[in-house]
This record gives structure tokens, sequence and C-alpha cells, in this order.
């Protein structure tokens, strides 16, 4: 158990005299926007130090695992954009290919983004302050998204320019190349739309009745999501 | 002002509200009483749009609701349980609340400070003890300068001196027209800080009543009376709803049910005399008790409560 922080309550004394929002100015401006609601979205994601473990996770993986591949790549490396299969010595998708674990965090931070609202219980806070439900959802799938889709393809271009440097002339890519630029950008788009995924499964999952949830297979692996 | 009509909400087969209906109005504290599981939380929650009632309508200054532009301006809200992110400061955790109604950050800072969080502001909410996280949940209440002001069970986790500052702040908050609306399952805790009650017991109103009405109706139906004619006495007063024990000696007679004017008086028509008539103080706490034991959701069986 961590030590609990205790202050005093103040006396009457100290309550000095609030200005409050009571002024017809300042209370004609309060009101519920979409863009409010998105701009609080912004901060409940941008307060939380897991929000951005978890995405520099991402970014490493799909950095680290891309310059890796390129690292331990030697034999023949066939130039000329994505294609091929499984054994594709492609050097496009060899630096991409820590997309692959990444898509997993980052289905994670959606998930959590929704589970850790309801197991904190700060669902209801959000709930109260914002009572139509479905703006609060897609506020938090355009931070969500929008967030994962610039540190995404950031990263893959990051990854994509390395690796194709370690590969080294004549075995390498560039951006230039056919497809290749399509390869990169789209795998930005598909870690973004994994991301909207696992916040859509979790907010699916707390629609249904919660008895269900433990039974469900995705809940083997993600943190909080029967709580 | 919270109207709540004819309400009813069931979880699957378990009623939770049954048909209740009462009004809060402004300016005064109104206390919200009831065993636990009596559907408080329920009916708390349903105002605030948090759950829908089956049948009914609840509305706040008129409007359900979520159809006020402005909700956290309307109702402040502190439910049961923590609502709050442990890893959120608590400066952070009002500024999300804060940012889906434009309200501006100082604020923010008005409502630490007067909860006495200041100086913890930029601490994990996580770290806070009971009391630190029921005054954020009070700041967070407070935030939007509403005109009802409901909290669910605010003194848990209070101590003395806790208790003490919020009957002042909830006092001051009524003074200034607001409504103010509070849960709690104790009447002890209640009485301090209410002037109105609203009394539920398995879904249903019980009574809607004042403390000093509940206090005076508990009072003075239990009547000590002695009379060297006890005997005759007692058959004299014994009726439906009149329950009477004789004491030792024989002279002395405890009548609950009948006030003690209605007892001098049937003697004095009998031509009985009566040497001793006084009525007892009933607690709150008794007549809080008598008021709900049927409706008590769990009561403890025998083999539990030997235990």
């Amino acid at each position: 158990m961590s030590a609990t922080l205790d202050t005093p309550i103040p006396t009457r004394h100290d309550i000095v005299e609030v200005a409050g929002l009571r002024d017809p100015e300042t209370a004609s401006r309060l009101r519920v926007t979409f863009s409010r609601v998105t701009r609080s979205e912004w901060y409940k994601f941008a307060t939380l130090r897991s929000s951005w473990i978890t995405l520099a996770t991402a970014v490493l993986v799909l950095i680290g695992f891309g310059v890796l591949a390129a690292l331990v790549t030697s034999g023949e490396v066939t130039p000329g954009g994505p294609g091929g299969g499984p054994d594709s010595t492609d050097p496009t998708s060899i630096s991409l290919s820590g997309a692959m674990l990444a898509q997993i965090i980052l289905g994670i931070l959606g998930v959590l983004l929704i589970s850790g609202e309801y197991s904190s219980g700060m669902i209801r806070a959000t709930l109260a302050a914002v009572p139509r439900r479905l703006p609060v959802l897609w506020a938090k799938a355009l931070v969500i998204g929008a967030v994962s889709l610039i540190v995404s393809t950031a990263s893959a271009l990051v990854a994509f320019l390395v690796a194709q440097q370690i590969l080294g002339d004549g075995a390498n890519a560039s951006l230039s190349d056919d497809g290749v630029l399509r390869a990169v950008f789209g795998t930005g788009v598909y870690l973004a739309a994994v991301t909207l995924m696992g916040l859509a499964i979790a907010a699916l999952l707390r629609t249904l009745p919660a008895r269900s949830a433990p039974s469900s297979p995705y809940c083997w692996w993600v943190p909080d999501c029967s709580s | 002002m919270i109207t709540v009509e004819n309400v009813t909400k069931s979880y699957g087969e378990k009623v939770a509200v049954d048909n209740l209906s009462f009004t809060v109005k402004p300016g005064v504290v109104t206390g919200f009483l009831g065993p636990n599981g009596a559907g408080k939380s329920t009916t708390m929650r349903m105002i605030v749009g948090l759950d829908r009632p089956d049948h009914g309508m609840v509305t706040v200054n008129g409007i359900p609701y979520a159809d006020h532009t402005a909700p956290l301006h309307q109702v402040g809200a502190l439910l049961e349980a923590r609502a709050i992110h442990p890893g959120r400061s608590a400066y952070n955790h009002l500024l999300t609340l804060a940012a889906t109604t434009g309200i501006p950050r100082r604020r923010i800072d008005e409502v630490l400070a007067l909860v006495g969080l200041t100086s913890v502001g930029k601490k994990r909410a996580g770290a806070f003890s009971l009391g630190m996280g029921q005054r954020l949940g009070i700041a967070a209440a407070l935030l939007g300068d509403p005109e009802v002001v409901m909290l669910d069970e605010p003194v848990n986790g209070l101590d003395p001196e806790g208790i003490q500052w919020i009957r002042g702040l909830l006092k001051s908050l009524a003074d200034e027209g607001r409504t103010v609306f509070i849960s709690s399952h104790l009447i002890s805790e209640i009485a301090l800080v209410a002037d109105h009650l609203v009394v539920v017991g398995k879904g249903k109103l019980i009574a809607d009543t004042t403390v000093s009405e509940m206090q005076r109706a508990a009072s003075g139906l239990v009547v000590q009376v002695r009379s060297p004619r006890a005997t005759e006495l007692a058959d004299l007063l014994l009726d439906d709803g009149v329950s009477i024990q004789s004491g030792a000696g024989g002279n002395d007679l405890t009548v609950s049910g009948l006030e003690a004017a209605v007892i001098g008086d049937r003697a004095l028509a009998a031509g009985l005399p009566i040497h001793a008539l006084i009525p007892t103080e009933v607690s709150l706490e008794e007549a809080f008790m008598r008021m709900t034991h049927d409706s008590v959701e769990y009561q403890p069986t025998l083999e539990a409560s030997a235990r």
C-alpha cells in the first residue's frame, strides 16, 4: 500500500469569496459542444502517464524491429516495392516488420482508453458531464485515431528510412519507388485502424452484460477488460 | 429543484425503485434516507441520466438532465464510489471535466481551494486518503457552480471535523438558494445536516417529512404510565396499533402508539386515577428503524446474528 496523503480541511475562515460562474456572461458561455468534449478527451489521454508509455512502446517496437530486421537481413534482397509472401526479402516490408507487434500494443492502447475509464469509475463523472453518450465515444475515437495515425505514420517513416540506410545501396528501396509511399503511409493508417478497433471492441464489450465478458477470448490478453 | 414522478426502475427481476415520487426544493438541505439497497443510489443515478427509468420521469429544474445545454452547471453530483482515475492528478481530473462545458480554469483553482486540496492539486488522486478522495469528489460536484448539488453518502470517509465542515458547506449552499440533496443510510448523520427528509425503503417512499416533524412524531408515542388501577387502564387503552407492556409492581405501564394527552383524557373519562404520565423521547435512530423495519433489504437471520 502506498502512503496516503492528507491535507487539512479548510476552516470556514479559509473559504474566501469565490467568483463562481454565476454572472450571466460567464454562465451564457457554458455549454457542452463536440469540440469541447474532444478537448476533454485529449486532456484525458494526455494526462495519464500510461498513455505515453504505451505509445512510446509502440514507437520503439515499430522502429526497433524494423532496424533489427534490417540488421539481420543478409543474402538476397530484391528492391522494387512491396510484394511477395511471407518469405519476402523486399526491403520495404523488412523495414516495416515491427508493425506486427506494434499493432498489438496500439490495440491495447485503444482498449485501455475505454477500460481505464470504466474500471476507475471515471466514466460516471464523464457521462454526468456529457449525458449524451455517443459524442464521448466519437471524441475518444477522434483523439486516439489522430494520435495513433500521426505517431504510427511518423514511426513507420523513420523505420523505413533508417532500415534502408542499414540495408545499403543496391539492396534498399527509396520513397520514390513504386508502391513504397503507399506501404509506409498504409502502415500508419493500418495501425491507426487497429487502435480504433481496440477502442471499438472495448466499447462494445461494455454494452454487453458483464457476465459474458470474462468468457470472451479477447479478455485473455486485455488487462482490466472483465473487471 | 429535482422532480421525481412515478419512477420505476428494475434490474431484471429485482425492482430497485418502485413508483417513487418526490420533489427536492431549493433553499434547504434535503436528506435522502433509507437502508442499504433501498434504491437511493439508483434514484440519484437516474437524476443525472446515468440510468433510465423504466416508467416515470425525472427532471431537474423542469427538464430532463440530459437535455440541459450545460449539465454541470445544473447539477453537481458526487455519486457512490470513486469516479476518479487514480493515475490522474486532482487538477487534471477537474480539468477534463471542466473542458467539456467550457468552465474556465480559474474555477478549478477555486473549487480546489474550497475543499482544501490546493497544495496537492498536482498529486496523483490514487495516493489520496479516503477523505481527500471524497473532498475531490465534492470539488468536482461544485465545479460547474450548479443550481443543484447532489451528494451520495457525502459523509462517508470524513472524520468528525470533516463532517462539521461539510455541514457548514451544505448549509451555505442551501442559503444561497441552491437545491441540496444528500443521501445516507444513517439518520444520525443526516439529521445533523438536513432540514427536510425523504425516506425510502425497498424503492418505495416511506416518508416525505422534516427532521423536526419526524422527531416530534417519534417522541411522545411511547408513554410511561403509573396508575394504581393499571390493569383496568390497560384494558381501556388496548386497541389496534397500541401495545402495552406492564412493568414490575403492576402499577407501571409502557404504552406505545398513543399520545400522552389521549391516555390522560381517556383515563379521566373513565374515572381512573393516574399518578404519572411521562412521554419518552425516542431517538431518531429508533424512529427511523421502526419506519423502515419492514423494508430492510437483508434482514439478519438468527444464525447470522448469533455469530
